[in-house]
């Protein structure tokens, strides 16, 4: 038998707070909600046991950054929940965390340039 | 980079998104505890007021090293906190409006708040009557924006024409300067 399987806990009928194996919630400061993630060696070889933490480490395997929100969204659980999740992650190293979606500035013209290129590039507009 | 795309529901926000991105489009949620003169109070209240916002998500890569994600979201002034972390750093908004009169007053808050946040924006005007087009100087006028705001006609459904909302959005940027 798969031991995987028995951890399996996850429903409908478990409330939110279950998934984060007891966490709290972390502070604004920790991970914004637009920090972008990735998998770190550490975490590629970890046994993980909480089954949201390892749907995370597969989410990132491909060595993608993703920002919060995508993982949240992608594993089905509320916004704050991925953040406490990826907070604690993070804590262990598992994965790192960058700063959030960089900053646009007015004065940034080269960089509107180049967005409005691959715009026209991708979107045949 | 990040762009909103706001309005309010109903609007086609997420089909715009759909369009667009190049994942399907994902939802959140994030819980908001409201906002009110009792919010001191709320730790003592069993009855703990939240809500709930749906939140969509796309993103698009347009080179390797540039990621464009857009993000959906209702203008409501209850999700104030959320906002100003949507706005944090994202280049503009693109406020979707539906023309037809009887909805088109449904807008007025999503522009407040856009506003409020000093967000540059353009209006992208969603084609949702088959029967009749509403010109675009006539929602203008309607939605008393300035005269320096561009207002563009787009068909959510379609990738090209939501694209060239998107670039509209860029190019009114550059403009600002």
């Amino acid at each position: 038998m798969d031991p995987d399987s028995e951890l399996e806990l996850t429903n409908s009928l478990v409330p939110a707070f279950v998934l984060t194996g007891g966490a709290s919630l972390p502070t604004e400061n920790e991970l914004s909600r637009d920090s972008l993630v990735a998998v770190t060696a550490k975490g590629l070889e970890a046994r993980i046991i909480l089954p949201e933490a390892a749907l995370i480490r597969d989410l990132l395997s491909s060595g993608r950054h993703l920002p919060v929100y995508e993982v949240a969204a992608r594993i089905q659980v509320p916004l704050g929940v991925g953040r406490a999740l990826l907070t604690q992650l993070c804590d262990e190293e598992l994965i790192v965390a960058r700063p959030p979606i960089p900053k646009a500035t007015q004065a940034d013209r080269a960089l509107l340039a180049r967005i409005r290129a691959g715009l026209q590039e991708q979107l045949g507009a | 980079m990040k762009v909103l795309v706001v309005g309010p529901f109903g609007v086609g926000k997420t089909t715009f998104i759909s369009s667009i991105s190049e994942i399907e489009p994902l939802t959140t949620e994030e819980t908001i505890t409201s906002l009110s003169a009792r919010t001191d109070d709320l730790s003592a209240t069993p009855e703990k007021s939240t809500t709930t916002v749906a939140l969509d998500f796309g993103r698009l890569t347009l080179y390797d090293d540039l990621v464009l994600y857009m993000f959906g979201t209702p203008g409501q002034e209850r999700f104030k906190e959320l906002w100003e972390d949507l706005t944090r750093g994202a280049l503009g908004a693109l406020v979707l409006v539906d023309p037809r009169p009887e909805r088109l007053k449904q807008s007025f808050a999503v522009l407040d708040l856009v506003e409020q946040f000093g967000l540059a924006y353009v209006i992208g005007v969603n084609h949702f009557d088959e029967q009749r087009t509403y010109p675009l100087d006539e929602v203008r006028e309607a939605l008393s924006v300035s005269p320096e705001t561009p207002v563009v006609g787009c068909d959510v459904r379609d990738r090209a024409s939501s694209g060239k909302a998107l670039i509209t959005l860029v190019n009114h940027l550059l403009s600002l300067d």
